[in-house]
């Protein structure tokens, strides 16, 4: 590859090597702990007010297709309130504007509808393509929160500009909105406009804090491992930067992570 | 369905190990590279200087170079020559297969400066930079002079992978078919001080230059390959996305609810789009031009920037509504969104600009620019950081099949 | 009086409407000029882009359509403008775009060129849009010509005769600076395009994303940006202020557009005030209330 060398690489093993490690020892039966995510404890108080309201969920899994990662986190989330709704008998409306995402949204409602051993729920649940454009797909979307009379409304994934337009269209048509998103300048729109809010990284966090599975814990506490081992570079980038000085051949450290 | 997750699985672990072997494989093949200070090349071999001093002459595989003839009955060279898989069949080509320095003609042949027969295949005919579309004429070619041995406005009738098969003559002639390889199997990769070397044609190597020449990995070969599929795979998903649209507006209409207006409009509103979209290529004085132009820039256009514009008023209520100083922390944000906002207007300006040029570090939009390029950059950073971890476990985890989800493969 | 106050605290989002409507609106009716404090980032890329050699093409992504084209379509017309008016040469690509995208910037393209008397194909050329980011940039900065091998109206790319532009043009190596604009401009050109990092790399992104890039200005991988209109009102100046009448502003949105926004700007400003001024009316009315 174009932009290969072996500082990329070992960065690369270092941090896939803490994530399988961490892994490794969740397997093993280590204990892990996550702190609790507001956002995402409030999934089942979502799915429960409505159920009691007689409307529909309704999920829109963000704006990018599935090479995004925060899609792959957003199909984790609504396999979870696909299981919780199952528990309620609610059923769920997804939109999207991915036309190359309509098969994989549907292919997890049917297969966590019938893991929860509610079938028949997957087949009055429903995945909407409304258009191509995110914008025109936000204006769709709060048209279908308010003709289905949608209580819970949940927006996990990649956004755009056309954040501000599902949250505040939720707003106005009265839902619980819980919203999550790796794009850090949407969150202050979700904030604003949503009951909760999942923040940047703990949208991956998502998968391991609701299913409480050990490998998956075991990824996220590796990721944290890969945090501190970034801020101990940092520690050391700057020590070495201030004690010898930049551009300065003594200093190893600058002359190793110079790409 | 088993076998369906386990062959998802499969399949997403071959395409990041492609991804990940191209990452670990060096760009050559390590035995068959050969490394040295560029000399000179010719169509055929690039000549080195190993670190002994040594010449060594490496062979980068045949000798094509392609020049692009397009609508030119008079066959003049259109543009400059360059070595290119991306030929297409119907194009037709200028075909040079390699020079020579004439020496002499001799009993009907060309011989070079060495006294080697320069055999010519058919089609094949001999060019200098003088003689413009015709061959030349030996008895006024002077020994030493640069000649070019070519094969002009040849039809391109097959393109395969390393190789385009060329027809230079009447069709039901095979020996007017011919088969040229391409050598997409040699890199040439010239070295730089610091970062990865840089993959350049022999011709834009200066001398002086360290190469590395070698026959490539087989995973390079196909970078574009992998890159255009995820293109044809976006193109065929729109497709997918029209007709089951159109499934559930023509279930409306077969209704004839109250919704079927909304059906009527999708598919008037198809049939317009794909109109405009043909006409989008005429000419802008054309009448059908004008309609395309009219149906994006005057329907399409303010509509779009009509829904943009929705995020002007539902950001003003959303402040509005949401910030409200509840704590110390709130106020300290509140008054950094201040001054970067008021910093990014001209009234930035209007309020401290009277200051002064010696105190203008105080003047809002320094001060708001300070805070975007200082912590502002410091907690993107940390926020860059988490967000790629996250990615990288998540992506370990879908690719070595340990997400444990009941859908997208999970599972087992 | 903290009773009246009080009311502050729900002023209802009509209200607000109506207000952000009047001042983002009456600005159009009137000839409102407001100083411009041009921004570092902004005249570097400049900078950059007008010291373009004669061997050398400008890159511009160009991926926005009617959403975006309240932002983007005062920065595209600012460095298409410039580039017209001095005669540098550039092409145009959309990446993983609508594909509506290449007619945008098309029509931008054709007014300025008529403005300037500059001839497609060899002042400039639009090459149309093309999916499979981020491995088609590494393809686009290696042989441009393989990603497109026609250009927006069907000519071939190898055609010298028809798109002279792209003669001696092949890769990375060509581009001066590649400008990328769109609502969000993918980091991904900064990865792939280059991996030797010699393209500077300029984004012209809506306002709200731009907070995201200043770590990469910093830290050098990227050269500058255009911050949404303002970037584009900046731009204006700056090339104004160096060629003075040879400019023709007539058309450009950049600086037009910057007015409503100040004004913009204020109404929100002012509600979050008066919103924390109800709120703090309404805490003292309850107090007394309970008095």
């Amino acid at each position: 590859m174009d932009n290969a060398n072996w500082q990329v690489l070992l960065l690369m093993v270092v941090f896939s090597g803490l994530v399988l490690w961490k892994i490794a020892s969740a397997k093993r039966g280590q204990g892990l702990y996550i702190r609790p995510i507001p956002g995402l404890n409030a999934i089942e108080e979502a799915v429960g007010r409505s159920a009691e309201l007689g409307g529909p969920l309704l999920f829109h899994g963000g704006v990018a297709d599935f090479t995004n990662v925060q899609t792959l986190a957003a199909v984790g989330i609504l396999e979870h309130i696909c299981k919780t709704a199952a528990k309620y008998g609610n059923r769920i409306l997804v939109t999207t504007a991915m036309p190359v995402m309509v098969p994989i949204w549907e292919d997890v409602i049917k297969a966590s509808f019938a893991a929860a051993g509610r079938p028949e729920l997957a087949s009055q649940s429903e995945v909407r393509f409304i258009s191509p454009a995110g914008d025109l797909t936000a204006l769709g979307t709060t048209q279908v929160l308010v003709d289905e009379k949608v209580s819970s409304c949940f927006l996990f994934g990649a956004y755009d500009y056309t954040s501000l337009l599902y949250s505040e269209g939720g707003q106005i048509a009265g839902c619980m909105q819980i919203a999550g998103t790796s794009d850090y300048y949407q969150i202050p729109f979700f904030v604003a406009s949503c009951d909760y809010v999942v923040m940047v990284e703990e949208l991956f966090a998502c998968s391991a804090y609701l299913t409480r599975e050990p490998t998956m814990l075991g990824s996220v506490v590796g990721q944290d491992y890969g945090k501190l081992f970034l801020l101990l570079l940092i520690l050391t980038g700057v020590i070495c930067a201030t004690v010898f000085g930049p551009s300065n051949p003594l200093n190893l450290y600058e002359g190793i992570l110079r790409f | 369905m088993v076998w369906r997750r386990r062959f998802i699985a499969v399949l997403t672990f071959l395409a990041g190990l492609y991804f990940l072997l191209e990452f670990i494989l060096p760009p050559t093949v390590p035995g068959r590279t050969r490394r040295g200070v560029f000399l000179e090349h010719s169509p055929t071999v690039v000549a080195l200087a190993s670190p002994d001093g040594d010449r060594i002459d490496v062979e980068v595989g045949p000798s094509v170079e392609f020049s692009m003839v397009v609508r030119d009955p008079t066959g003049k060279l259109q543009a400059k020559a360059q070595r290119t898989r991306e030929v297409s069949v119907g194009e037709t080509l200028n075909v040079r297969t390699r020079t020579f320095v004439f020496g002499s003609f001799r009993g009907g042949s060309f011989l070079d400066d060495k006294g080697g027969i320069v055999a010519l295949r058919p089609g094949e005919r001999v060019y200098s930079d003088d003689s413009g579309d015709l061959p030349v004429e030996p008895s006024l070619i002077a020994p030493g002079t640069a000649l070019k041995v070519e094969v002009r406005r040849a039809k391109v009738v097959g393109v395969r992978w390393g190789s385009v098969t060329l027809l230079d003559g009447p069709a039901g002639d095979v020996r007017a078919r011919r088969t040229v390889p391409l050598g997409p199997n040699i890199a040439v990769l010239r070295e730089r001080r610091k970062g990865t070397p840089d993959e350049i044609e022999p011709y834009d190597a200066k001398v002086g230059d360290l190469l590395a020449v070698g026959h490539t990995t087989f995973l390079r070969d196909h970078r574009d390959t992998a890159a255009q599929f995820n293109s044809v795979l976006g193109t065929l998903a729109l497709g997918m996305g029209l007709l089951s649209l159109g499934v559930v507006n023509g279930r409306r209409l077969r209704k004839r609810g109250e919704d079927r207006w909304v059906a009527i409009a999708f598919f008037v509103a198809v049939v317009l789009g794909v109109i405009a979209g043909v006409y989008k290529y005429y000419d802008p004085s054309t009448a059908e031009r004008s309609f395309s132009d009219a149906i994006v820039f005057r329907l399409l256009g303010p509509v779009g920037s009509t829904i943009f514009s929705l995020l002007a008023f539902y950001l003003a209520s959303a402040s509005y509504r949401a910030f409200r100083i509840r704590s110390a922390e709130a106020g300290l944000m509140m008054a950094t969104a201040l001054i970067v906002m008021l910093g990014q207007t001209p009234f930035g300006m209007y309020l401290t600009g009277w200051i002064g040029e010696q105190f203008k570090a105080l003047w809002l939009p320094n001060i708001a620019g300070w805070v975007l390029r200082v912590p502002n950059s410091a907690v993107v950073r940390g926020l860059i950081f988490g967000t790629m971890l996250g990615g990288i476990g998540t992506a370990l985890r879908y690719w070595l099949n340990l997400e444990k989800g009941s859908a997208m493969g999970g599972g087992d | 009086m903290w009773r009246r106050l009080a009311v502050l605290d729900r002023v209802p989002r009509q209200t607000i409407y109506l207000l952000m409507f009047l001042a983002c609106g009456l600005p159009f009716f009137f000839d409102v000029r407001l100083p411009l404090y041009v921004w570092p980032e902004t005249r570097a890329v400049f900078e950059v882009t007008d010291s373009t050699p004669p061997d050398k093409v400008v890159l511009i992504c160009s991926n926005w359509v009617q959403g975006s084209q309240g932002e983007n379509w005062p920065q595209y017309e600012a460095v298409v403008s410039h580039l017209m008016m001095r005669g540098i040469k550039f092409v145009v690509v959309a990446v993983d775009s609508d594909p509506l995208a290449p007619q945008f910037s098309e029509r931008v393209n054709e007014r300025q060129a008529a403005k300037y008397g500059r001839k497609y194909g060899v002042d400039w050329v639009n090459l149309g849009m093309v999916r499979g980011a981020p491995l088609i940039m590494a393809s686009i900065g290696r042989n441009i010509k393989s990603v497109f091998p026609r250009d927006y109206r069907g000519y071939s790319t190898n055609d010298a005769e028809k798109l002279p532009i792209l003669k001696n043009i092949t890769g990375a190596a060509d581009f001066q600076i590649l400008w990328a604009i769109e609502y969000q401009p993918s980091l991904d050109w900064m990865v792939w395009l280059d991996p030797a990092g010699r393209v500077p790399v300029a984004f012209g992104s809506a306002g709200i994303v731009t907070t995201s890039w200043y770590p990469y200005i910093s830290s050098g991988q990227m050269k500058g940006m255009m911050a949404g209109i303002r970037g584009a009102a900046e731009y204006e100046t700056l090339v104004r202020n160096k060629y003075g009448k040879r400019y023709d502003e007539e058309g450009l949105r950049g600086g037009r557009l910057l007015v409503p926004l100040a004004f913009g700007h204020l109404v929100i400003i002012s509600f979050i005030l008066l919103g924390n001024l109800g709120m703090i009316a309404k805490r003292r009315a309850a107090k007394e209330a309970r008095r």
